[in-house]
């Protein structure tokens, strides 16, 4: 099939980019979105341009690292029938003939490096706060001395099963990464042994969240609409109640 | 386990290492469970178990389909708790392009800031690489995108050897390729192995058919068949090279691939081969099979556009791991001292073939338990103080790394650095993959050779080195994929005998299995660098069994 | 990518500074980084805000005893008397009326300050105006996404309906002072009027609709599907309530079937 591509082009260090039309030919709807867009940069480089630059790593939506807005949506979550990262859209999910908007995840929390790509830190200095268990390499207890009932730790699964894309921020109206955050603190939450730190977390966690420059979560749920992992807005709800009763908690206290 | 792993290996792997590996095991779960990582739980609490490939006992615990991604999510948060505890210091896209050796030891290395381009050596006491494999030899892989050789080999030129470059583990539930411009493969869980039964059609003329339209007679459940015993859950050498003598015979299924053989002969051939949950839904219902293997039906769905709810899989064989890595002795520290390699960098514990979920298992447990063992007791003995950045081993090294990037700049070619990788890929997996014979392999050899001679003449590297330049990683990567590969070949073709991953095609027993030589070949091959276009040196360390007896391995 | 460990000598160098954490600010407590939190002011506006819609309700109901037939307008004055002297002689007259206004504005200027600040924030935060050239939503309805904008018309409005009925500087239909049910019906017999108030309680409806919603999702409540489904349905009934609650009167009062 024909696109026409309209890709969003920022050089490394410049304040503005813009949106530079090409035309590609040629593609197979069995092709991934990355896959169409390295034809597209084999294309480039043979006529001697440079070839647009975006991550990429597993290719499988397991690792988070690519992620760019594909006509107004995250990860093309519009284009496609199932919740996906960018890497595992497809070019079926496309027609012959149509027009695509490539831009990178936007928010003042994740600058642009270059063309699509994005610094994500931020979310790793959020993880920084408090998104782990305090446990020195071989002072771990049995793992069977601690028992986990199936179905909270299940819940405990379904929020760790964030990969840290960031597609909640960039498709949150107000920038906001309070899914990340919340996924990560809902994922401690479940288990037994993320109890001893759960209210210091969840505050210090928040305020790395605040302190990176993220906006705040109004409950609008685009979110929780883009997200590769299916993270849902229950996750922001505990989030806040939690960080509501750590108020009334002294910091190393599970209960008051 | 420490048996299984040996056997599994294919008698290849180091005793010693396997035993430690298999002790500290149950401290890795241990380990994980209590860093948050949300292992399966029974009602009862007790974390779960299942089986998986190559093992007849359900004793691996696990999480969902992604137990390796969660295990890397818990070390993740492990480790920024060390960044803000201030031991750890990251480097987000920093690539390391060359080790600064001073009289013999490895003090540092000098690394790409790939953001802006700017090369700084950074010098240290001791040097760790945990940087995975090079499975992307092949260009074609599961291996992510980003994963090369470039550390491992830069050590390697500077000194270090090189064990066992020709082990490559070719992973049999894999999405098959789709057309050219695939970039990338998509490994399955080998899970689905566990309920899914891999079949294919009795006749050659069945395979165009809609599966579901081929009667159960008319079906080759060719595993269950072979290996009665084992059925669906050989080993991955195993599985994979049967699906590959099926599509040989002309019984794959999924569309038809032109393909060139070695004579130079053009032929139609299917490349893949059913797994079927069909059984598995009537027998667990279809919610049953969704709870257990739910995303992975999504992801594959996804991919192919169809539901293996309703119609088998396709699978072939992927590239997915390589055992082989740079060689490491007990204290997983290489020929160069105070250079030590981790995970499916080095090449230690696996042998000839690895089994299921221990690749993690390899990774965590050297990275927890054995390196700030085996480190501090180096550490002991080595502190000469901060190596300055004016020294001349580090200028050196800072010198030969700009160079390069250089050298790659300015040939400004005709042809993308992609063009190449794809045909470097073409030649290993054609030669080199699950099958090698002597003469396929000479013949690679002298391709790869032409090819690098042309990547140096005619590649086209765009951009500047001071900026965020993909093709220009993509492009040094490269180089020392060419001369891995070379190195990969002349393993290969040294190693006249076959076991596990590496399939000398005239050294089979009548019903095609793998013979071992051990009298002649029950050793690592260390292989020494002996600079550029020289011919690499074969040391030679033997494998000593103590604990478990030497036998052909047999899955029936 | 390598991974560099420094060790031996001196051993401070393991310890050097990890990333810098620019961002974060040592000089406050935990618990003070939470209080100043956008999930604590959240919190507040979740807070005030219910505690509007529970005003807005108990005004709803006064509103409609002009609807009761045969002595409805009394009881609407008596209820407007008895808001004024509540508690009395417990307490001075108009004391708890005061009180009552005194909370409400607080709440008002709480719910008000935050919202502000958040948004001024939230738009730091997508870096302004025309982020993506092309922008497509999926979830969030129009109203949530507008609450500002429906926030500040809302302001606007209370301003002018307490000028009009509590201080009766701006009056409509009458000259000076009157019976308050007087204020109400003449008021609207004019239709203009009946369409710039239906404009507004739409508007305070749908601020509502989305507001109910989110100040449950806020304050924690939503812990499942089930309970994100039966927040949705009460939000969309008290949107409902507000809205022909307090239309009911006016449109009657057009109509007709309430007079003086």
């Amino acid at each position: 099939m024909k696109l026409t591509l309209k890709i969003w082009r920022q050089a490394r260090g410049a304040a503005q980019g813009k949106l530079v039309d090409y035309k590609i030919d040629n593609v197979s709807e069995d092709m991934s979105f990355l896959e169409m867009l390295d034809q597209l940069n084999e294309e480039l480089t043979a006529a001697g341009e440079e070839p647009v630059a975006f991550d990429s790593d597993c290719r499988e939506g397991i690792c988070g690292t690519c992620g760019v807005v594909i006509n107004g949506t995250a990860h093309g979550r519009g284009n496609s029938p199932v919740p996906t990262t960018t890497c595992q859209l497809h070019m079926r999910s496309f027609h012959d003939g149509d027009t695509i908007t490539i831009e990178p995840w936007k928010a003042k929390a994740f600058p642009v490096l270059k063309d699509l790509v994005v610094d994500r830190t931020a979310l790793d200095r959020v993880i920084q706060a408090g998104g782990f268990i305090s446990v020195n390499t071989g002072a771990a207890p049995d793992a069977h001395s601690l028992l986990a009932p199936k179905l909270q730790s299940d819940r405990a699964f379904d929020n760790a099963t964030c990969i840290g894309c960031g597609a909640c921020v960039a498709a949150c109206p107000n920038a906001s990464a309070m899914l990340f955050t919340s996924a990560k603190v809902t994922h401690l939450l479940n288990l037994p042994q993320g109890q001893p730190e759960r209210f210091l977390r969840v505050k210090n966690m928040v305020g790395q969240h605040d302190a990176e420059g993220f906006g705040n979560c109004t409950n609008i749920g685009e979110c929780s609409a883009v997200c590769p992992k299916g993270i849902q807005l229950e996750s922001i709800s505990t989030l806040n109640r939690d960080l509501v009763w750590s108020l009334f908690r002294k910091d190393g206290f599970t209960v008051a | 386990m420490f048996y299984d792993t040996v056997k599994g290996g294919d008698y290849r792997a180091r005793e010693t290492n396997v035993y430690r590996l298999a002790s500290v095991s149950g401290n890795i779960i241990d380990q994980c469970v209590a860093q948050g990582v949300p292992f399966a739980r029974e009602y009862g609490g007790l974390l779960d178990t299942r089986s998986f490939g190559g093992v007849q006992v359900q004793r691996t615990f696990y999480a969902r389909g992604q137990t390796g991604q969660q295990l890397l999510i818990g070390a993740y948060q492990a480790l920024e708790r060390q960044v803000a505890a201030g031991t750890v210091q990251m480097f987000a896209r920093h690539e390391m392009l060359e080790l600064i050796v001073k009289n013999g030891v490895a003090r540092g290395i000098v690394a790409r800031d790939m953001v802006t381009g700017e090369v700084t050596p950074y010098t240290a006491d001791a040097v760790v690489l945990a940087t995975g494999g090079y499975g992307n030899v092949f260009f074609l892989s599961t291996n992510a995108m980003g994963c090369n050789v470039t550390a491992g080999w830069r050590a390697h030129r500077k000194g270090a050897y090189f064990g066992n470059p020709c082990y490559t583990q070719i992973h049999p539930t894999c999405i098959p390729v789709h057309g050219d411009n695939q970039s990338k493969l998509t490994l399955m869980s080998e899970s689905l192995r566990n309920d899914g039964r891999i079949w294919v059609p009795k006749k050659a003329e069945d395979c165009s058919k809609d599966p579901r339209q081929i009667p159960e007679e008319d079906r080759d459940y060719y595993l269950e068949r072979i290996y009665p015993s084992f059925g669906n859950l050989v080993p991955r050498d195993i599985a994979s090279r049967q699906a590959k003598n099926m599509c040989d015979e002309g019984r794959g299924v999924g569309p038809v691939i032109k393909e060139v053989d070695a004579d130079g002969q053009e032929h139609e051939v299917r490349r893949g081969v059913y797994l079927d949950f069909s059984d598995a839904i009537s027998r667990l219902g279809k919610a049953g099979v969704e709870a257990k293997y739910g995303n992975l039906f999504d992801m594959y769905k996804q991919i192919t556009a169809e539901d293996p709810y309703e119609v088998p899989m396709r699978i072939y064989p992927a590239v997915h791991y390589t055992m082989g890595g740079v060689w490491v002795d007990y204290d997983l520290e290489t020929t160069i001292p105070g250079l030590f390699v981790a995970g499916e960098a080095n090449f230690s514990d696996h042998g000839a073939n690895r089994l299921g979920a221990s690749a993690l298992m390899q990774g965590l447990a050297d990275g927890y338990f054995v390196l700030p063992n085996t480190i501090n007791d180096y550490l002991a003995d080595h502190h000469d103080g901060k190596l300055p950045d004016n020294d001349p081993a580090v200028v050196e090294a800072v010198n030969a790394t700009k160079a390069q990037i250089d050298r790659l700049l300015s040939i400004k070619g005709s042809r993308t650095v992609d063009s190449f990788h794809k045909e470097l890929g073409h030649i290993m997996w054609e030669y080199c993959g699950m099958a090698r014979s002597e003469e396929g392999l000479k013949k690679a050899v002298g391709m790869i050779r032409e090819l690098k001679k042309e990547f140096w003449r005619d590649v086209n590297v765009t951009g500047v080195a001071e900026d965020l330049n993909q093709t220009l990683e993509r492009a040094g990567r490269l180089v020392d994929f060419f001369e891995l590969g070379e190195l990969m070949c002349i393993d290969a073709l040294h190693r006249r005998e076959s076991c596990g991953g590496h399939f000398r095609v005239e050294y089979q027993t009548e019903e095609g299995e793998a013979m071992r030589h051990d009298d002649e070949f029950a050793y690592v091959a260390a292989w020494e660098y002996a600079g550029e276009g020289g011919k690499p040196i074969l040391h030679k360390e033997p494998l000593v069994y103590k604990a478990i007896e030497l036998k052909q391995r047999s899955y029936k | 990518m390598g991974v560099l460990i420094g060790a031996a000598g001196p051993p401070i160098r393991l310890l050097s500074v990890a990333t810098k954490l620019v961002t974060r600010d040592s000089s406050r407590t935990a618990n003070n980084r939470a209080v100043h939190s956008t999930v604590f002011r959240k919190v507040l506006m979740a807070v005030t805000g219910l505690f509007l819609i529970l005003f807005l309700l108990m005004h709803m109901f006064g509103n409609l005893k002009l609807l009761i037939p045969d002595g409805g307008l009394e009881e609407f004055d008596e209820y407007s008397h008895y808001l004024r002297m509540f508690l009395y002689p417990v307490l001075p007259p108009k004391f708890f009326l005061w009180v009552f206004r005194l909370v409400l504005l607080l709440c008002a200027v709480v719910h008000i300050e935050a919202a502000t600040r958040l948004t001024f924030r939230d738009y730091d935060a997508r870096m302004g105006m025309g982020r993506y050239l092309k922008q497509r939503y999926l979830a969030g309805s129009f109203a949530a996404r507008t609450m500002i904008w429906s926030g500040i018309i809302i302001l606007v409005g209370v301003i002018f309906h307490l000028l009009q009925f509590t201080t009766q500087t701006i009056t409509v239909g009458y000259l000076g002072s009157v019976a308050p049910h007087l204020r109400v019906i003449l008021g609207f017999q004019h239709w203009w009027l009946v369409l710039l108030y239906a404009f507004w309680v739409g508007l305070v409806s749908f601020h509502v609709y989305h507001g109910f919603y989110s100040a449950f999702c806020t304050l924690g409540a939503r812990v499942g599907a089930f309970s994100a489904k039966v927040i949705k349905i009460c939000s969309v009934i008290v949107a409902l309530l507000v809205f022909f609650g307090f239309m009911a009167s006016p449109l009657a009062i057009l109509f007709g079937l309430v007079t003086a």
